[in-house]
């Protein structure tokens, strides 16, 4: 699942955001929403983190949402050279993001498995913050696929 | 958009985001990096509650008590119309609602299946 929803259009490279929200919104924007429907979905990420940060630690956050206004599970990849104060578990810089979003209800459970195979990859990845040294999208998913298929 | 419906599609992606509480997969993931700490997601849900309930005190009572009802036939009280099909009940809407270049502007329910539907285009 991870594998058909990783594109290098849905990848930033070099995120510009300083801060939690203007991430969330620039990991957003890459979808192309209609500003409706951004507005909406940015809500409920925002809620999402307001219970408690998806930055899981060592540098790596997980935002995730579900909302009626998207038709399809959507990944999101993006990497901050500097990193960004996500407010993460371990109160470190978030220097990458898998934003996930997805209906409320999707056939075949893919949200929950995608976010079960994002998890996989990040555990094999946290330690060496290899991801960082990338310049291009094709490079970091060629990268982040290698790792996911290697089990 | 109306403001009801608004209040409704947020209420739905709530209701999602609990019922994924309830699943192991899901409480394995967004624990990776600190393991499982059940104190941590029982106050994360219990947050959830907080949100979901100054939600509701918004909704018009007779709303939200058809929204719950649906939600306990179809487990979702608002559905999408994609492509002028009601994604609850596969319904097709008359080509007469799917035309019209203003939607969601009022709070408007499938014909055969009663869900609340947000139109997608």
């Amino acid at each position: 699942m991870f594998a058909q929803l990783l594109r290098e259009d849905r990848v930033i490279i070099d995120m510009k955001a300083k801060d939690k929200d203007s991430a969330l919104q620039e990991l957003l924007s890459v979808l192309n929403l209609k500003p409706e429907q951004e507005k909406l979905v940015l809500e409920q990420l925002k809620k999402r983190e307001a219970i408690g940060s998806t930055g899981v630690g060592k540098g790596v956050a997980i935002p995730h949402a579900r909302s009626v206004v998207v038709d399809d599970v959507h990944l999101v990849v993006g990497v901050s050279k500097e990193g960004i104060d996500f407010q993460a578990l371990d109160g470190k810089p978030v220097h990458l993001f898998f934003l996930l979003i997805a209906p409320p209800q999707d056939l075949g459970a893919r949200y929950l498995i995608t976010l079960g195979e994002i998890a996989n990859v990040v555990r094999k990845i946290v330690s060496s913050k290899e991801y960082l040294n990338f310049e291009t999208p094709k490079e970091l998913v060629d990268y982040l696929l290698k790792i996911y298929r290697e089990g | 958009m109306d403001p009801v419906l608004e209040l409704l599609i947020a209420l739905e992606s709530l209701d999602a985001q609990l019922d994924d509480f309830e699943s192991e997969d899901y409480i394995k993931s967004i624990s990776i990096t600190q393991g499982t700490d059940e104190d941590v997601v029982a106050k994360q849900v219990e947050k959830l509650k907080i949100l979901r309930e100054e939600i509701v005190k918004k909704i018009p009572v007779a709303v939200f008590k058809r929204y719950e009802k649906l939600r306990s036939k179809y487990r979702r009280g608002v559905a999408p119309v994609i492509n002028g099909t009601c994604s609850n009940c596969f319904m097709e809407f008359p080509s007469a609602l799917v035309s019209r270049p203003v939607k969601n502007k009022a709070l408007e329910t499938c014909p055969n299946c009663g869900i609340y539907v947000y139109w997608t285009k």
